[in-house]
């Protein structure tokens, strides 16, 4: 699993859902959350700390979001060598089957479809992890 | 005031599976991020009903040429209720959070019913939830009568109301 200082990010253009996010995650021992509104304002984010010590090392997005989706920040993360790799879950309310084809055509690490429980959060970051990190997989 | 106009039956929108699902998607969505349990109530048609909620959230309907709007009427009472059983933590009965709480819920409730309805080749679109006060909900004179699909959560009344052109 992630360790408990992996910094994550979390789009959501609506706050009580970063708030059920966050909350999940210091649940699970994740402390180091940043938040943004919309795909802009978390490109901003991710271009902010990649230089950093601390760069953004998992991304939980919303789909449907003004400004900027979270399909269009992926495809945008994508495109990116830096980001290419980036763990990205997107957490959407949109679960048919062609916008999961569209998603993982994308390059998604995996799919959370709202409404959803803390447990199935924290058994799609450990799908996550494994995919992401296979040699470290306990 | 003006005769309603007859629903027109082959509208999608008035098609039973909408309202079983729209219901659905409010009991799984209680149910999966609050515990809570939402009681339906029958269904009516009413032409000029008249929202008794403090805020609204309208998401609109599109489905071929066909439009319309699903709006789901919460009491602040009620939204207090739900925040705090969502994130277990307090909130003021004027917070701006109370408005943010009524549009994600809205969202999953109308995410959920979409996947459900699209699966049977109803073909709703992707739309952003839009919440606000219900005194500023505007008037869209739509010719016909509304349906109500009244349901209780913690005992207190909440009403999903469609609205067809």
């Amino acid at each position: 699993m992630f360790k408990t200082n992996t910094r994550f990010l979390i789009v959501d253009d609506f706050s009580t859902m970063r708030k059920v996010i966050k909350k999940a995650l210091f649940d699970l021992g994740y402390e180091n959350v940043l938040e943004a509104s919309d795909g802009i304002k978390a490109y901003e984010l991710l271009e902010k700390y990649s230089s950093t010590a601390e760069p953004v090392e998992v991304v939980m997005s919303d789909w449907n979001m003004p400004n900027m989706m979270g399909i269009d920040l992926l495809k945008k993360c994508r495109i990116d060598s830096r980001y290419k790799t980036l763990p990205f879950v997107l957490i959407t309310a949109e679960s048919e089957q062609s916008q999961i084809i569209e998603a993982v055509r994308a390059g998604v690490s995996d799919y959370v479809i709202k409404p959803f429980s803390p447990s199935t959060l924290k058994g799609k970051l450990e799908v996550v992890y494994k995919k992401s990190f296979p040699g470290n997989a306990a | 005031m003006s005769a309603a106009a007859k629903l027109p039956r082959e509208h999608p929108f008035l098609n039973a599976e909408v309202i079983t699902s729209f219901s659905s998607g409010v009991t799984d969505t209680l149910q999966i991020m609050a515990s809570v349990k939402g009681i339906f109530e029958k269904p009516y048609i009413e032409k000029d009903w008249k929202a008794k909620s403090d805020i609204c959230v309208c998401l609109d309907l599109e489905s071929g040429s066909y439009v319309g709007q699903i709006r789901f009427h919460f009491k602040k009472s009620v939204l207090i209720q739900l925040y705090e059983k969502m994130l277990n933590e307090k909130v003021g009965n004027d917070s701006p959070e109370l408005m943010d709480c009524a549009g994600e819920f809205s969202n999953m409730c109308y995410g959920n019913a979409k996947t459900k309805l699209n699966d049977k080749g109803f073909l709703l679109q992707l739309t952003l939830p839009s919440p606000g006060r219900t005194v500023d909900l505007a008037d869209w004179g739509s010719p016909y009568p509304q349906i109500i699909i009244p349901y209780k959560m913690f005992d207190e009344e909440c009403q999903i109301q469609i609205v067809i052109f």
